[in-house]
């Protein structure tokens, strides 16, 4: 009886501890090699013959890299094609698009698809993080992320969440500040507590407290009312009236929720989960699933799932000691062209072979797409997407050449700074130049003109507009640091007339000259 | 029955000696000169004649093309003018036959000294010279026959040659024009003028002073 007991104690054991074989030989054989430098990002491009531990299989490799360390114009991001108020999906070449769409001071050098999501809606699985915006927190709780920080620092692992905050940003995108938020869609319990209503809650919100209405740019929701994410502008005055919360807005309710003025027109309103353990200062992040490598050692225990012993296409992402990023796309499902794809453990060798000190699998097989910038401005993909066309995708890699919008220096609270003038005297001259009195302390104006905003360091702006009519605003821009910027002038209205109309004035300012 | 005609013949009777005979009394006639009338003024032309003589007035000249309207608000006084376009103002003053441009700047208002306007350029002719011969009345609307266009196009081709003035109509007030309407055009553009006389002899220009 007893040796039955320790044979079944032997199968039990033998079925809950998975041991995975280790292999003594990982070979890459290529037949073809080329490396090229875009803009100081390599990529190399392998056809090659790959001996994992006796096992042959034939492979197409293509690895984009750069140390964002060194070149500090380089750096990676996270993009999307997401709808401002739900996901979305979209194929790479609109993926790079949308970047460019978004940041014109970015340009998109290289592109690999990123995280596990969701086909149907194109929520990402893990945490979506977009120039410091959490627009997802992810559902597992468990996979890991990787957030890029400004100086090029690569984080990777779990954030700690803070909770949901309202962050408060100037115009100018400086941080006024951070205010907790204790629910969503409920009534605050204290004087102190601050809460989040969204367009799902369907009721009336009570009036017995401020609220505060923002018009949001983005939303996004997990469909669960668990998660959310929203950002916009304050698009009517605190109110302590009964509301509803209007389509593609949220409303911030507290007892004496702005009453000190706090958010203003101009301001952005962010809510979303703080992060904490290091993410706190990632502008860019995404989630992952799991270590192919870690400490520089390839894994040989990568968790089930993503079909990790069978070969299929794979992207991964690798962290080199010096600090260079690379993404590595292997092909696959399609053995009569050579391309067998790898299984995990062989995806975790190539990542060692390619130095990486840590790597993590990213989303793969009909989502692995590869591309880089080409000569002429255009993009090539250089894999082979195994479903035979761009599959569409909920988020992506990009290693992008250009500057960071600056981190300005949070503002005081209070904010007891002096507020500019707004220019006076706003006139045209007969030259078509629009002219404003000098304000004291002021740096620069901006005018509008039927709501898109130019910038002029100087007190006038030469104007070339068709004929037509036109409001004009002015307001002045000073030093942050000692003064708050005017708000706008009032609106000044003016036509600029066809050369006709131009002479028929004229006629009668001749008529009326004394 | 005796009695009732009886009765009858009577009455017709009194009635017949009722009727009065028309009783002719001789009248003394004195023969007298005819007085000679004064001729009444047509009071339209009253109206023309005043019109033509006004010097304190506001003009307000909407001025239509395509789908958009410009309105400039021109009043005139015997020393000084001004000419609203927008929200600007600028100042026509004639002090001691110097003449002076006030236009807006950024600071305020600016003077410069500018030619005045010389008699002959000023008598070239406007509304200050319609008569109302020149005119046929169709329901309350005086409108301006083709053969005296003349005048008035002369006063526009200055500016605007190649355009040609037509449909110029004049509504009278009680006392003065109320309105003008005319059409100025090209063979591609249109320019629709309606300009309303309002004010007259009650006109005042603010001149901006000098600081």
């Amino acid at each position: 009886m007893k040796k039955l007991l320790v044979l079944c104690l032997m199968i039990l054991l033998s079925l809950g501890i998975k041991v995975h074989q280790i292999h003594a030989s990982f070979r890459l054989t290529y037949t073809e090699r080329t490396t090229v430098f875009v803009e100081n990002v390599r990529h190399t491009r392998m056809v090659a013959s790959l001996d994992y531990d006796g096992e042959i299989s034939q492979q197409v490799i293509n690895y984009m890299g750069t140390n964002l360390i060194e070149n500090t114009d380089l750096h990676v991001i996270v993009g999307d094609n997401f709808q401002a108020h739900s996901w979305g999906m979209g194929q790479m070449p609109v993926m790079i698009d949308r970047v460019h769409q978004k940041y014109d001071h970015y340009t998109v050098i290289g592109a690999v698809n990123g995280d596990f999501y969701n086909t149907t809606t194109g929520m990402p699985v893990e945490m979506h993080i977009r120039d410091f915006e959490v627009i997802s927190e992810g559902v597992t709780g468990y996979r890991p992320i990787i957030g890029f920080k400004d100086n090029g620092e690569v984080i990777h692992g779990r954030p700690c969440f803070q909770g949901y905050h309202l962050i408060v940003f100037d115009e100018d995108g400086a941080l006024k500040r951070q205010i907790p938020v204790s629910r969503i869609n409920q009534q605050p319990l204290g004087n102190d507590d601050i809460t989040v209503y969204f367009d799902d809650f369907t009721n009336a919100i009570p009036n017995d407290t401020n609220k505060v209405v923002i018009q949001a740019t983005e939303t996004k929701k997990d469909g669960y009312q668990t998660r959310y994410f929203g950002k916009g502008y304050m698009s009517e005055p605190t109110t302590v009236s009964r509301i509803h919360v209007p389509a593609q807005s949220f409303v911030i309710v507290g007892n004496q929720f702005n009453a000190d003025n706090l958010i203003t027109p101009y301001d952005r309103v962010v809510f979303q989960q703080k992060l904490g353990c290091g993410f706190e200062d990632v502008r860019y992040g995404i989630g992952a699933w799991e270590y192919l490598v870690k400490d520089g050692v390839a894994s040989k225990n990568i968790p089930e799932g993503a079909g990790v012993t069978f070969r299929h296409p794979r992207t991964a992402i690798g962290i080199k000691e010096d600090g260079t990023v690379f993404f590595v796309v292997v092909d696959g499902r399609n053995k009569p062209d050579g391309m067998w794809g790898v299984t995990g453990y062989e995806m975790a060798e190539i990542m060692k072979y390619f130095d990486a000190y840590t790597a993590y699998n990213l989303d793969g097989g009909g989502s692995s797409t590869f591309m880089m910038l080409n000569e002429e401005g255009g993009y090539n993909v250089h894999n082979t997407p195994s479903d035979g066309r761009f599959r569409s995708l909920s988020n992506a890699l990009f290693i992008v050449k250009g500057n960071h919008e600056p981190v300005l220096d949070p503002l005081p609270y209070p904010d007891n700074r002096p507020q500019l003038e707004s220019p006076s005297y706003m006139r045209i001259d007969q030259d078509g130049i629009l002219r404003f009195g000098l304000v004291e302390h002021g740096l620069r104006y901006r005018v509008s003109i039927n709501g898109v905003e130019f910038d002029t360091d100087y007190p006038y702006l030469p104007l070339n507009l068709p004929p037509g009519t036109y409001e004009i605003r002015v307001r002045t821009l000073g030093d942050r640091n000692t003064h708050k910027h005017s708000v706008y002038s009032d609106t000044y209205t003016f036509h600029v007339y066809t050369d006709e109309l131009k002479q028929i004035l004229n006629l009668f300012r001749f008529y009326i000259k004394r | 029955m005796r009695k009732v005609i009886f009765l009858l013949f009577v009455l017709l009777v009194l009635l017949y000696g009722c009727q009065q005979e028309p009783i002719e009394t001789p009248v003394e006639s004195t023969p007298t000169e005819p007085i000679p009338s004064e001729p009444t003024p047509d009071p339209i032309d009253l109206i023309f004649d005043a019109s033509r003589r006004i010097t304190n007035y506001t003009l307000t000249m909407d001025i239509y093309h395509q789908s958009a309207i410009h309105t400039t608000i021109l009043k005139v006084t015997d020393h000084a003018s001004s000419m609203e376009i927008d929200e600007a103002v600028e100042f026509y003053q004639k002090v001691d036959d110097i003449c002076i441009l006030i236009y807006p700047t950024t600071h305020g208002y600016s003077r410069e000294t500018i030619d005045c306007k010389s008699n002959e350029t000023s008598v070239f002719g406007f509304f200050e010279s319609f008569q109302k011969s020149w005119f046929t009345l169709i329901d309350g609307v005086y409108y301006l026959n083709i053969q005296n266009h003349d005048v008035i196009q002369a006063f526009f081709e200055s500016y605007l040659p190649g355009y040609s003035v037509s449909n110029v109509e004049l509504i009278l007030g009680d006392t003065y024009f109320a309105r003008l309407k005319l059409d100025l055009q090209n063979e591609t553009f249109l320019y629709r003028m309606d300009i309303v006389f309002s004010d007259i002899g009650q006109t005042y220009v603010d001149v901006p002073q000098e600081e």
